[in-house]
This record gives structure tokens, C-alpha cells and sequence, in this order.
């Protein structure tokens, strides 16, 4: 009978149609909307993604969320080298700095402002450093002014240019000379990142009476990280987090103070709710349409348990076609956006996948459940009337 | 009309042969299907015993619809006997109960009170599983809007109650094709429904309730959908593919242009049965002159 079933629905190609759109768009809807929701999430936490020696970051107590800067003491740093179990701690700055141009990003425009964030390396130990350069080497930072580049942030200070070093910028009334390009994850706000040494950062950004962001902290081997968090801010009195759950911390500071998991949540909502009423109704439709097939077949001798079997069996095959074609959509979204560098850390991790295929399993079951429901109470003896 | 028709209890006119037929269920003997009285009625109506005679036994068949001062009583305590290898026609003003009848000797509606001997087994003691089961080796149906399924082929169509019973699809198919050639459909096989005509449809409704070789079938007004030489048609072909020593016909219909070809004319009216007539072949010959 499931040659039946398959027969009975695919031959109704207008209903088929209707129910698998309903269901790969209700997939397609879900499946993209939580990748952008988990990747804006993932380039709100960007400094934790692209600085990956620290075991810990210590900083203001006050501090919400990863590009939040209070300034630390200068002490603060000599105060947790002297935390047992501290391996090594390194200064780091990050700073949010108005860039001119020398060369504009256009063609005929010159000494364009720029919004940018500055990163200020320890300049002994370089930690927080980009793993990847595309042009140049991190050794030139000590160059006299130097600086390096992200990739996105160098497409939109010079945009449609080929990747090239030397240009010149001002930040802060300070000359700075662009060495090198690197590949690096994407911040919430998609400004250009700028890396340079801690003590030229200092003065590349606007003076403030505290200019330490956050101590990087690695721990000693086999050093319980977070037993050594709370030791550190014990001692310090400041804010000491793994990057776990500075990464937590922010995110929970984005879903309480934003309206992204809000509109986010409407829209994967909306493609439940739309994947239920289309698929669902259409499916019902289908199933009523049907329903003197259905009581001719029973009159014959079908059972119920195999009516059901029947119904389940095109909820199966339409939740698996139309979660195909909206899951191939999202996936294909993703693979050809892959190398638009602004859109770099977007994409579908098989967590998505998974959990939107039981999205479609759920949206399937209620509109099997409804069509079952009908079959399941219709009398045989309704094919005489 | 009356004059032409002879008036005689159906149960007296069954050949021998009947008693031949292979009525045997559900993997029981045929010792197996000899119901006997236990003396346990559960209303006044006669205990039925088993009468391999006839294909149909029914004995105070009640059937009410709804409850309270919104009850219909709509069959009134029927009696009434089917012989094998006849075509008995049931016919009545609508809403005298003979789809409800039909329903209730075909398994498909349980009577509110009453007992009913069908092929030899006490429907009443089947479970709902085991009716299911019954009609789909046993009972046949044509029904008046044919039911075929849109996206199958005649030939297709005509294997569902094979494909019921679980035969390997291609063996089905090619089994339905057969009967399709009986049925004169033997080039449309291939056809889906919508490409044949309603005569063609209801022939191939007619393969389809013959190809699993069904002692009783149960046919619904067959001829309502079709014009009068369709009609016809059809019904002449039922007779002459579906009427067998081993097989008990029930049509219900109204349409008096057909009665020539029944066997037994049943009359219903208002829940009852008005009158049961034994046509032989003077009367059936008046008829089709009428």
C-alpha cells in the first residue's frame, strides 16, 4: 500500500507541489534564519574567536560583554602575574578609533574618516595576534607605525583594490603605515580591525587616564581553568572569565539588551507557523479530497493501522523532499556567499540541520495527525452515501 | 408490474452446486464454520443456524441512527435470505433503508439489533479486525461513483483488493489485467481514469471487485452515473462475468430499466421489507418488454 500511497500523492502534482513547498519553505526559513542568528552571535564574541591562546580574560568588573572596554590599571597586570597558577598574563587593548585616509575609498576622495577597532598586542609576546596574513608578515609590526589590516576591513577602506601595503593613515594625529593584511573573523559591526603593538596602540587611540583593556591569562598545565578565575578575581578583585563563559556572558548581554533574538525568534516562529499552515492545511485538504478513496479502501478491507500507515508514509516522503529542497536552499545560500568576506561566519552547522529536521518531523506529525484523524472516523459505509 | 412477477421465497430456489463453493475462512475448517444454536439469543429474533444454501441470512435486523427524540429508526426488523448464485436486486423509494441494509449485510455498518449470517460466519461475532479482514477476501463492491483512484491505471485500479490482501504488486497487476480483458477493458489497462469513459470506469469498478474472486458482491447503484445504454451495458456485463453458482450478487438501484436482469427482486419500503419476488425468465422477459 505505500505504492499507493506514494501514487495517490504524487498524482495530485498541484497538492504535492503545494504541501512540499510549504514544508522545504517553513525548512529553508528555520534553517537560515538560526545560521544568521548563530553567526551574529558568533561576531558578537569575535575577539574571543580570533584570540585563542588566553585561557582567561580578566577585566573591569563592570565589563557586560566582549567589546565593552573599561580601563584597567597598569597594576592590574603585575596583580595577576602574581596569582598562583598563572602561567604567563599579557597586556591587551582594544580600542574603537576614528581612522583618516590618506587615499580615500574613493577613487577621488581623499582624507576620509573611518570608524575602525584597534587591537594593541603585547609587543614582547605578540598573543592575540591573526594565525593567517595574506600580505606581509607580523614581524613588520615592528616597524615604526606599523599596523595590520583584517581583510574585510581592508575591502572597505579600499574598496575593488588589489591587497597592497604601504598606504598611509592617521589615527588620533599619529601616522600609521599599513604592513600587512590578515585573515580574520568578522566583528558584530563589521568595522575594519586594525592590530598594532600595545604601546603604539596607546597612542593611536584617544587618551584616557586607563588605557588596559583586558589582562590575557594563560594557566598552568593541568590548572583547573576556572578554579583559577575566581582565584584570580579573588585576588585582584577584578573580573577574571574563561572564554567560555565570556562567551556566554556576552551573548546572554546581546539576547537581554537587543532586539536580535526577538526578530529572530519571530522569524523562525513565522516559518513554523507558515510551514504548519501551508503543509499542514494543504495536506489536510489533500487527505479530505481523498476521503471517499480512503473509505472505498477501507470498505475493501483496509485496516485502519494501514490507512495510517498509508497517510505517514506521504508525510514522510513529503517532509523528506520539501526538507531536501529547503534545507539544499539554505545550504546553498551559505556556499555561495562562502567567500563574500563580509558575510564570513555565516554558516549551517549540522546542529541546524538536525534540529530543523525535527522541526519538519514535528510539522509533518500534527499535519499526518489531523488527515489521520479524519481517516481514522471515517465510516467505511460512507462510500454507499 | 406486480402481475408480471411471480411471487416466491427465495430460499427454495438454490442449486445443489452451491453447497460446493469454497467458502472456507480465516484458516477454519469447513466443519470449523458450522454455527450452531447456543441458546444464548440476545433478543427474540430466531437463532440463526447456518444454511450453506444461502449467502446471506438475516434474521430482526434493526438499525437506528442518533439517540433520544433525534433517533431514526431506519431498518425495522428485517428477515431476509440471499441464495449463491443469484443476482438479487434491492430496490425501494430512497430513504427506505436499503444503503443501510446493504451496509449492514456488507460489514460496514453493525445492526442495532438483529444477526446476520454472511458467507457461512456470524458477523456479529467478528471483531472489528476480523470483518476487515472478511470483506477483503470475501465481499466484492461496486460502488455508484465508481471510487476509482485518480492516479492509478485501470489496471492498477483493478489490483487494489489484491494489493489489500498483500499479492506482490506485479502479480496483482497482471491478474487485474486479465479481468480487465473480461470485462472487455483489455487495451485500456493502461489508462487512468480520467481517460475512460463513465461505462469504462464502472467496468473497471466491476474488475476490480471481481478479481480477488469474492463470494458476495455488493453493488450500489451502478448504473445511477451512466446513461441508460451505459447502464445497460454494464449491468448485462455483470451479470454475465459476475453471476456464479459460487457467488451471491446484491444490486441496490432504482433504476427500473435493469430490473429484467435480476434473479430476485427484494422491495423495501420505509425500513421493511415489502415483498420478495422470484423473476423467472417470462417475468424477466415482461420486464425488459416494459
Amino acid at each position: 500500500m505505500i505504492w499507493i500511497a506514494w501514487k495517490m500523492l504524487t498524482g495530485d502534482k498541484s497538492k504535492y507541489i503545494g504541501i512540499v513547498f510549504g514544508v522545504a519553505f517553513a525548512s529553508l526559513l528555520i534553517s537560515h534564519q538560526i545560521s544568521i542568528f548563530v553567526g551574529i552571535m558568533t561576531r558578537s564574541n569575535h575577539l574571543l574567536h580570533n584570540i585563542r591562546e588566553p585561557d582567561i580574560w580578566v577585566m573591569d568588573p563592570n565589563v557586560r560583554y566582549v567589546d565593552e572596554v573599561i580601563g584597567l590599571s597598569e597594576d592590574a597586570l603585575y596583580q595577576v602575574r602574581g596569582v598562583e597558577g598563572v602561567r604567563w598574563a599579557v597586556r591587551f587593548e582594544r580600542a574603537t578609533v576614528r581612522t583618516r585616509l590618506a587615499e580615500g575609498n574613493h577613487p577621488k576622495a581623499r582624507g576620509d574618516f573611518r570608524q575602525v577597532i584597534l587591537l594593541g598586542l603585547d609587543d614582547t609576546t605578540l598573543i592575540g595576534a591573526p594565525r593567517k596574513m595574506l600580505i606581509g608578515s607580523m614581524a613588520d609590526l615592528k616597524q615604526p607605525d606599523a599596523v595590520i589590516i583584517d581583510q574585510a576591513g581592508y575591502e572597505f577602506l579600499w574598496p575593488k583594490q588589489p591587497l597592497r601595503i604601504g598606504q598611509i593613515l592617521e589615527m588620533n594625529d599619529h601616522r600609521a603605515v599599513l604592513v600587512g593584511v590578515c585573515d580574520s573573523g568578522q566583528p558584530f559591526q563589521s568595522q575594519p580591525i586594525f592590530f598594532t603593538l600595545y604601546s603604539r596602540s596607546i597612542d593611536f587611540s584617544p587618551p584616557e587616564r586607563r588605557m588596559l583593556s583586558y589582562v590575557l591569562v594563560g594557566a598552568n598545565e593541568g590548572e583547573d581553568q576556572k578554579k583559577l578565575a575566581r582565584r584570580i578575581a579573588q585576588k585582584t578583585h577584578l573580573q577574571a572569565l574563561t572564554v567560555e563563559e565570556f562567551k556566554w556572558k556576552t551573548i546572554r548581554f546581546y539576547l537581554a539588551t537587543t532586539g536580535i533574538p526577538i526578530n529572530f525568534g519571530i522569524t523562525i516562529t513565522l516559518g513554523v507557523i507558515v510551514g504548519i499552515a501551508i503543509a499542514g492545511q494543504t495536506f489536510y485538504l489533500f487527505t479530505l479530497e481523498n476521503l471517499r478513496q480512503f473509505g472505498a479502501l477501507k470498505a475493501m478491507g483496509l485496516s485502519n493501522s494501514r490507512v495510517v500507515g498509508m497517510i505517514l508514509v506521504q508525510g514522510t516522503i513529503v517532509g523528506i523532499v520539501g526538507y531536501g529542497i529547503g534545507i539544499g536552499l539554505a545550504a546553498a545560500f551559505f556556499e555561495g556567499t562562502q567567500n563574500q568576506i563580509h558575510l564570513k561566519g555565516f554558516a549551517m552547522l549540522p546542529e541546524i540541520m538536525i534540529g530543523t529536521g525535527v522541526v519538519v518531523v514535528v510539522i509533518v506529525l500534527l499535519a499526518s495527525l489531523l488527515s489521520i484523524r479524519k481517516v481514522l472516523v471515517l465510516e467505511p459505509a460512507v462510500v454507499f452515501r | 408490474m406486480g402481475a408480471f412477477l411471480t411471487k416466491r421465497l427465495i430460499s427454495t430456489s438454490i442449486g445443489k452446486s452451491a453447497m460446493n463453493r469454497d467458502d472456507n475462512y480465516s484458516g477454519e475448517s469447513k466443519s470449523d464454520q458450522q454455527i450452531t444454536p447456543n441458546g444464548s439469543a440476545p433478543h427474540s429474533t430466531p437463532q440463526l443456524t447456518p444454511h450453506l444454501t444461502m449467502a446471506v441470512e438475516c434474521r430482526g435486523i434493526k438499525k437506528s441512527f442518533g439517540q433520544g427524540d433525534a433517533q431514526i429508526q431506519v431498518l425495522r426488523g428485517i428477515d431476509l435470505e440471499v441464495a449463491y448464485g443469484e443476482m438479487s436486486l434491492l430496490v425501494g423509494p430512497s430513504g427506505c433503508g436499503k444503503t443501510t441494509l446493504i451496509s449492514i449485510i456488507a460489514g460496514l455498518l453493525d445492526p442495532t439489533e438483529g444477526e446476520i449470517l454472511l458467507l457461512g460466519r456470524k458477523l456479529n461475532e467478528l471483531s472489528n479486525r476480523q470483518k476487515t479482514e472478511f470483506r477483503s477476501e470475501k465481499i466484492g463492491f461496486v460502488f455508484q461513483q465508481y471510487n476509482l483512484l485518480p492516479s492509478l491505471t485501470a489496471a492498477e485500479n483493478a489490483a487494489v483488493p489484491l494489493l489489500i490482501q498483500r499479492i506482490p504488486r506485479r502479480q496483482a497487476i497482471a491478474r487485474a489485467g486479465e479481468i480487465l480483458a473480461q470485462v472487455g477493458l483489455g487495451d485500456k489497462r493502461n489508462s487512468l481514469p480520467s481517460q475512460l469513459s463513465g461505462g469504462q470506469q464502472q467496468r473497471v469498478a466491476i474488475a476490480r471487485a471481481l478479481v480477488h474472486e469474492p463470494a458476495l458482491l455488493v453493488c450500489d447503484e451502478p448504473t445511477a452515473a451512466l446513461d441508460a445504454k451505459s447502464g445497460q451495458k454494464v449491468m448485462e456485463l455483470l451479470k454475465a462475468v459476475a453471476v456464479r453458482e459460487d457467488r451471491c450478487v446484491i444490486v441496490v438501484t432504482h433504476d427500473s430499466r435493469i430490473f429484467y436482469l435480476g434473479d430476485t427482486m427484494i422491495t423495501m419500503n420505509d425500513g421493511t421489507i415489502e415483498r420478495i419476488e422470484k423473476m423467472d425468465s417470462v417475468s424477466q422477459e415482461n420486464q425488459k418488454r416494459i
